[in-house]
């Protein structure tokens, strides 16, 4: 979530207008998306939280494209939206690392995660090992508990 | 049998041929092929007798047999062809739709006479999308696979009837037809629609050519609805995803990367429009200063005259004293930036010394015996002799003083100190005179010397 602006926060640098009609998008959406009851079935209780981690990686996504892909802010305002939290820097970091170029969430590659008995996440597992180790080449898998990801790693 | 080799063009032009069952592609017209297109043409003489005749674009004109089978002729040319090889019409043809065609073609094979409904439905429309001026671009290319592929499978189609067709005995007619004329047919059966769904796997491999052209249709559509290059691929697509181009290109992550390419591009141009008024407008703003009088450069030791002519000078006065009296005017005129410390003071010492033993009078005479002495070559220097004589001509001097530097300097400038008579600046007998008097003696040596 973005932080709360005060009288204290700086004012944005110049181009922010011109991304802030697609930020305020995602805001609307991740409104839409907090009104959802959770399920009362265990299972499905963190599945709920699933479209959030969804749409935050989306946007941190968006405002890594504008920067490195696109060229399209200034060094400035990628900055500024980092530290104003539209975007999550830590995750971002990891997408410039070999093999993390799609990384879902920060989640998802906590060895010490109880869920993961230690492992990483089973998102991060290519998909042609996935059936490679299958009996029958199908593979059940869809979505991982953690934030809902059907697969990132960088080969998909 | 149905046809094997195909023909295609390259992106650059050049034909090649592809065979269908070994997968084989060569640029040299293979044996095969030749005779399959003359077996089309003998086939041609033993035609069906024609039923309808729809008028396409540029001439060409598509020709329904009684056999259902579907040939193109165009005015001018040889006489059927079996491809369209226009773009308009094959336009036309995939907007009145296959349904129709192949209903057109069933009812032909019935035995359905001029005034059938659907024979005049099809005209109706033909002559409707002519008179649409706008008709979107449709991609050609893609259409005539179709044609072709469909002309494969309702050749293979022809010989499952033919069998058929001895095995009942009823439709003769047309079984012998197919024999002879397996190639020709286009929508030619209803048994088409059937197998139409085999279709993608023959596709599968379409051109690169087709390829660019999808994806400049497509690309083209984000200038068309102006989206947002600062925006998500998931919001805009949204605001495109209505327009048949759209589906030109069928895969998401491929529609976003053009998207993202598409943005990229932006604002590389952007960013080259930004530079070039920047670059012009820094170019302006040095032609502009070079016009102006402001940015004559003065010579070396210019101010530092000025400032010693200003002074208080008594016999005993030393450079570090003239220093200390005019330090505002040695601040202001930034002598620190140009000069060192030891060239400022040997400077002054040595004008110091005119200044001491010599009147006003006494020093304007040394001035003018150094400007006698290198007559010939400070006017071998001169460049700009013109505004020389014009300047020197006028008697006065202006009022402000300002005006009377500024007027220094150009003079200067005329005489071209800065380049060929450089030697003058480095002369201390050239700064023995305050600006003003400098100005009257120069004026006045010009004013003798050039007239």
């Amino acid at each position: 979530m973005p932080r709360i602006k005060t009288k204290r926060t700086k004012t944005a640098p110049d181009g922010f207008e011109k991304i802030k009609p697609t930020l305020v998008d995602f805001e609307l959406r991740l409104k839409e998306v907090q009104d959802d009851r959770a399920s009362k079935i265990g299972a499905k209780s963190q599945q709920g939280s699933w479209d959030v981690f969804q749409i935050s990686h989306e946007r941190s996504r968006y405002v890594y494209d504008l920067f490195y892909k696109r060229k399209a802010i200034s060094k400035e305002l990628y900055d500024w939206l980092l530290r104003e939290k539209y975007a999550d820097k830590m995750l971002i970091a990891k997408w410039k690392k070999r093999g993390y170029e799609k990384l879902c969430c920060l989640k998802c590659i906590q060895s010490n995660e109880s869920t993961a008995q230690g492992n990483t996440c089973i998102c991060r597992v290519p998909r042609s090992t996935l059936e490679k180790n299958s009996k029958d080449g199908v593979v059940t898998f869809t979505r991982c508990v953690h934030c809902g990801c059907s697969g990132c790693a960088s080969s998909d | 049998m149905a046809r094997i080799w195909r023909e295609y063009k390259a992106p650059d032009g050049s034909k090649y041929y592809y065979n269908v069952k070994s997968q084989q592609s060569t640029r040299e017209k293979p044996a095969d092929f030749e005779d399959h297109a003359t077996g089309a043409r003998k086939s041609r003489k033993t035609e069906p007798q024609a039923i309808y005749h729809v008028t396409l674009a540029n001439n060409w004109s598509m020709v329904v047999c009684e056999n259902g089978s579907r040939f193109f002729d165009c005015k001018g040319t040889l006489g059927p062809q079996q491809e369209l090889d226009d773009d308009e019409s094959a336009e036309i043809l995939s907007q009145i739709g296959k349904e129709k065609l192949a209903l057109l073609a069933e009812t032909a094979q019935n035995g359905g006479g001029k005034d059938s409904e659907i024979y005049k439905e099809i005209l109706k429309a033909v002559d409707r999308i002519n008179a649409q001026s706008t008709a979107k671009e449709i991609d050609v290319a893609a259409e005539n696979e179709n044609e072709e592929t469909d002309a494969e499978e309702s050749g293979s189609d022809s010989d499952v009837s033919k069998v058929s067709g001895e095995e009942s005995g009823s439709d003769s007619e047309v079984s012998r037809v197919s024999e002879e004329d397996n190639l020709v047919s286009g929508y030619a059966s209803s048994e088409d629609e059937e197998s139409e769904e085999h279709e993608p796997d023959v596709i599968l491999a379409p051109p690169d050519e087709a390829n660019s052209q999808n994806q400049q249709a497509f690309i083209s559509l984000f200038e068309q609805y102006s989206l947002d290059p600062y925006s998500t691929w998931n919001m805009q697509s949204k605001k495109i995803q209505d327009d048949a181009l759209f589906y030109k290109i069928s895969s998401d992550a491929t529609r976003q990367g053009l998207f993202d390419k598409w943005c990229t591009q932006q604002f590389h141009d952007n960013n080259d429009i930004e530079k070039d008024l920047n670059e012009s407008d820094v170019e302006s703003v040095e032609t502009e200063s070079e016009q102006g009088s402001d940015d004559l450069e003065p010579t070396k030791y210019h101010y530092l005259s000025h400032i010693v002519s200003k002074a208080n000078i008594l016999p005993t006065t030393l450079a570090k004293d003239v220093r200390v009296e005019q330090k505002a005017l040695f601040r202001q005129f930034k002598i620190k930036d140009t000069l060192d410390k030891k060239t400022q003071e040997e400077f002054i010492s040595k004008l110091l010394f005119y200044y001491k033993k010599l009147t006003p009078e006494e020093r304007s005479n040394v001035f003018d015996k150094l400007l006698n002495s290198k007559l010939k070559v400070i006017k071998n220097g001169l460049r700009n002799t013109g505004k020389l004589k014009e300047l020197a001509s006028q008697p006065d001097l202006p009022k402000e003083s300002y005006a009377i530097e500024s007027q220094l300097l150009e003079l200067e400038d005329c005489m071209d100190f800065h380049g060929s008579n450089k030697f003058l600046q480095e002369d201390i007998q050239y700064y023995v005179l305050g600006i003003k008097p400098k100005t009257i003696a120069l004026k006045q040596f010009l004013h003798r010397n050039l007239a």
